[in-house]
């Protein structure tokens, strides 16, 4: 069936069978490869996306019923070479290693910030509780999605 | 030395690319046409292939290929993996006999992944089940059935060694300790699942996009198994989504497998392991079972100590070898100094799935759990601070063990004092509250060991110069996550006098990257450093050539410092980098390329003298010491951890983010393995499949970690630094063992330390 997708701001015309998943079509078919995808069963929060401002699993949503919502993936974090608060923490603090829980950490991450700009360390922990990162212990993408509170609520 | 990024907090290179979802991974190359491959899998643990009808699945719409055994290379897949003493058995795909759940048997080629599902179900594999079996103990009997024709047992590897008397030495050792610890199947758990993207062009060049560690291994691998020439083999593999072993495969049955069925078919072939896949049989840590027996005089000197390490390989044994090798060295032969030590090593076969493969910490992490445990017992028996036990019996800087190895920079003892005084141990040791403890453990490790993983142990690179002064530097490490490409980049424009971005670093594609071993055993910041460190100061040394002549000056006068070269005596003669690249390449024809190859002075293991002629197997070593405080509930038997501070000797910090980064995910890493993390198996089945049967630490479950980088200069390393990134998991999990046993007098000899072994435990401890 064809359905249109609100993707960052830009409609995409798409057709998508009733299985498939969020994820596969903004992979696949829209073709924005920086959602990851590390299970496919909701375990890792790799492609984690925004669903009308709030962070989804988009392995778990069918593309379908994204149809008339507004759909944010990590492309649409940065407009104009201008980098999101958060992206930017995540490049000052260090808070990267090989880079694939990135993306979906910092989707929560904004979903989070966009409704508590002053979250205590453990709210910023629990915002990121479904996003597994492998490799940094999580220590610093803490630090930074502090840091990036703090540069949000300096604008505000 | 006051540097201008070395030891400093600099950017990732690789930052950018992967906050904006811009870096991309093998599985986003998206290739037109490109196909799903699917692999069939043995539901049996050990079974003969009887046959195969493969008719039904091909007749199926959209199917576009399948094969079986008969289509793959009769090349095995392991042939150049450890140096000596191995044996070699992993084929692309099992053809008359499974050994495991999980063995490749068969596999399609379809438009997309459903048919090729549905066309797995349609492919009629005839079994014969035969009698399989799956502990190592039970594998060793004379009774059990032996898993290869050309064996008459299950041991795979034997590997003995003795120094010294050790039967003398229990004699007059006034203590003798005596444990049999046991460590579980740990899952690396990378976030970016396992796969490969194969394409054959017009002129049979091979194209594979996948995720590897070692690229230029795995493009020697794939072509000799492929028989296609090394050169028209190109593997790219620039951004890969964590390894920690895993991906340090060389090849492995599903890359031959999709270069066969693009081969085949003539479209690009991509295979992609599900979760459920990965979990089920891609890769893990193997099990161990460690009996240790040491003798202690009453000062608490170690004389003499004795090992029988038995390691289940499942039905592969990979690089089983290597991990032994890692597994009797580092923890029981060279920590501490032992005058009397004899071993016995063995690797088993058992039909469990399960390949043998490196996992952080290599063997090491496995033993050290035994050796730091019983420590921590023995420290205990005699009344001493563990920390003083340990003092007691260490080496000192300089010292060369009598195997052979040296240790030029030793940072060990620094390592205890400041974890120790991090963690306030001094005081928590003498005012335990309830339920609460502290342990502590120590590390060496080495930053590539030669002989691990083939019998050489060599990185390098090669620096074009470009007219305005800017350089591209090419090496093939792949960036799995360890910041490689930051520090090469650092390390250029340190020694150039540049700024960090006039140097472009370009890696992981093995068309345009000079061969290197990859990035494994803690070597990119020792050996690709050393390797890129050569390379700039090779063309450093023709870009002051060039300027002498403009700048009339001796060459052994200059200097580069912010983009510009000076004159030492004259510092107001200066000329910029740009100018003088400019004036080579552009009015004198002279083109700039430094190249550098580090060929480490290690040296490799003589299993006949069992000892290394020089340095030991590699001239640095890595040290480390993690102190953990714990709470325990005795009554759900639950360990929190409290706190983890966790110094590494680093020889000289390149990047402090970087380096902080690899000891959070390290403990993290290592804790999963004291506490939680454990490959279930039943009847060689694994029992879990997804990330809530396999628990990882996720944040809000992480205690504080405090990263302490101790810094000794090693002689060898580039700017002095040391590798870090394996050993940060090493002594995690004894160090939390032995907070456990100092918070509630209960000892923990098998991993991981579950509430139920804990409550056990108390249990017994209260009947007495
Ligand atoms: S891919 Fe969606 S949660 Fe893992
Ligand atoms: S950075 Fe590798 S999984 Fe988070």
């Amino acid at each position: 069936m064809k359905i249109e997708l609100n993707t960052n701001e830009r409609i995409y015309e798409v057709d998508v069978e009733p299985y498939e998943s969020l994820n596969q079509v903004i992979r696949h078919k829209i073709g924005l490869m920086g959602t990851k995808r590390g299970c496919d069963t909701g375990g890792c929060g790799a492609c984690t996306v925004l669903l009308d401002g709030q962070a989804v699993y988009s392995c778990m949503v069918p593309a379908a019923r994204a149809e008339g919502k507004k759909v944010t993936t990590i492309e649409g974090l940065c407009n104009n070479n201008k980098l999101d608060p958060i992206q930017d923490a995540f490049v000052e603090k260090g808070a990267i290693q090989c880079g694939y829980c990135t993306p979906g950490m910092i989707m929560s991450a904004k979903s989070m910030l966009s409704q508590n700009s002053a979250p205590s360390e453990k709210e910023i922990k629990d915002s990121i509780a479904g996003n597994i990162c492998r490799c940094t212990g999580y220590v610093k993408i803490v630090d930074a999605i502090s840091a990036a509170a703090e540069t949000i609520r300096e604008g505000e | 030395m006051e540097y201008s990024y070395i030891g400093k907090r600099i950017k990732r290179v690789d930052a950018l690319p992967k906050v904006t979802g811009e870096a991309s991974y093998f599985s986003d190359v998206n290739l037109p046409d490109t196909l799903a491959g699917k692999i069939l899998t043995s539901p049996y643990a050990h079974a003969k292939i009887l046959g195969i009808d493969t008719s039904k699945a091909e007749s199926l719409p959209g199917v576009r290929a399948v094969v079986t055994s008969k289509d793959m290379p009769r090349v095995p897949l392991d042939f150049a993996l450890a140096h000596f003493n191995r044996r070699v058995d992993l084929f692309a795909m099992a053809s008359d006999r499974v050994r495991f759940i999980g063995e490749e048997v068969a596999a399609v080629a379809a438009d997309n992944e459903e048919i090729a599902e549905v066309a797995l179900s349609l492919i009629d594999v005839h079994y014969e089940e035969i009698k399989a079996v799956f502990d190592p103990e039970e594998a060793m009997s004379p009774d059990a059935p032996v898993l290869y024709d050309d064996m008459e047992s299950n041991v795979a590897v034997y590997m003995p060694g003795d120094y010294g008397d050790v039967e003398k030495g229990f004699e007059e050792a006034d203590h003798i300790f005596e444990d049999e610890f046991k460590t579980q199947l740990q899952y690396h758990a990378p976030m970016e699942r396992q796969g490969c993207i194969c394409k054959w062009d017009m002129n049979e060049n091979l194209t594979m996009w996948t995720c590897t560690q070692t690229p230029h291994l795995h493009q020697y691998m794939v072509a000799t198994i492929l028989g296609i020439p090394i050169a028209k083999t190109r593997v790219v593999s620039p951004y890969v989504g964590g390894g920690f072993g895993a991906k340090a495969h060389q090849a492995f049955p599903y890359h031959i497998i999709s270069a066969v069925l693009a081969k085949k078919t003539g479209n690009p072939v991509k295979i992609e392991y599900s979760r459920g896949e990965e979990f089920s049989f891609a890769t893990a840590a193997p099990s161990f079972k460690i009996k240790l027996k040491t003798g202690v005089m009453n000062d608490g000197k170690i004389i003499a100590k004795q090992a029988i390490v038995v390691e289940e390989c499942g039905a592969h044994c990979y690089i089983a070898t290597g991990q032994l090798l890692c597994s009797i060295f580092f923890s029981f032969a060279h920590i501490y100094k032992v005058p009397n030590l004899k071993y016995e090593g063995m690797v088993v076969y058992t039909n469990n799935p399960n390949r043998a493969v490196a996992l952080r910490g290599f063997g090491n992490t496995q033993t050290n759990f035994a050796v730091e445990s019983q420590m921590d017992m023995i420290a205990e028996k005699l009344g001493m601070d563990p920390m003083e036990l340990k003092s007691k019996n260490m080496f000192e800087q300089g010292d060369t063990d009598m195997m052979g190895w040296h240790f030029n920079s030793y940072g060990l003892p620094e390592c205890i004092k400041q974890s120790a005084e991090s963690a306030d141990w001094n005081e928590k040791r003498a005012e335990k509250s309830p339920n609460r403890g502290i342990g502590m453990a120590a590390l060496i490790h080495a930053c590539g060991f030669k002989g691990s993983f083939g019998s050489i142990e060599t990185s390098s690179a090669v620096i074009y110069a470009k007219q305005d002064g800017s350089f591209n530097l090419f090496t093939d490490f792949s960036e799995i996550g360890t910041g490689v490409w930051t520090v090469v980049q650092e390390i250029a424009a340190e020694v150039l006098g540049t700024r960090l971005e006039d140097i472009q670093v370009s890696a992981g594609d093995t068309a345009f990257t000079p061969f290197d071993m990859g990035s494994y055993s803690s070597r990119g910041t020792f050996s690709v450093g050393n390797a890129v460190k050569l390379a700039a100061t090779d063309i450093r040394d023709q870009i002051f050539e060039v300027a002498a002549e403009m700048m009339e000056v001796k060459i052994d006068d200059l200097e580069s410092k912010n983009c510009e070269i000076y004159a030492k005596e004259t510092p107001d003669k200066k000329i910029s980098i740009a100018e003088v690249t400019h004036h080579a390449i552009m009015e004198s024809g002279k083109i700039l390329i430094g190249k550098g190859i580090w060929n480490t002075p290690s040296s490799l293991f003589d299993p006949f003298s069992g000892t290394w002629s020089n340095l030991g197997p590699t001239p640095s070593y890595l040290f480390g010491c993690q102190v953990v405080e714990v709470e325990v509930d005795p009554n759900t038997g639950k360990v929190t951890v409290l706190s983890v501070d966790a110094a590494h000797d680093v020889g000289y910090p390149i990047n402090l983010d970087m380096a902080e980064g690899q000891i959070h995910g390290g403990v993290m890493m290592g804790l999963g393995y004291a506490l939680t993390e454990n490959l279930a198996l039943e009847d060689g089945k694994v029992l879990c499949d997804d990330f809530v049967d396999y628990f990882i630490f996720r944040a809000p479950d992480l205690p504080e970690i405090k990263p302490i980088l101790v810094t000794t200069d090693d002689q060898y390393g580039p700017f002095g630094a040391k590798g870090l990134g394996e050993a940060t998991m090493v002594p995690t999990a004894p160090a939390v063992a032995n907070a456990v046993y100092n918070a509630i007098g209960v000892r923990i000899k098998d991993l991981p330390i579950t509430p139920g072994k804990v409550l056990k435990a108390l249990k017994e401890k209260k009947r007495g």
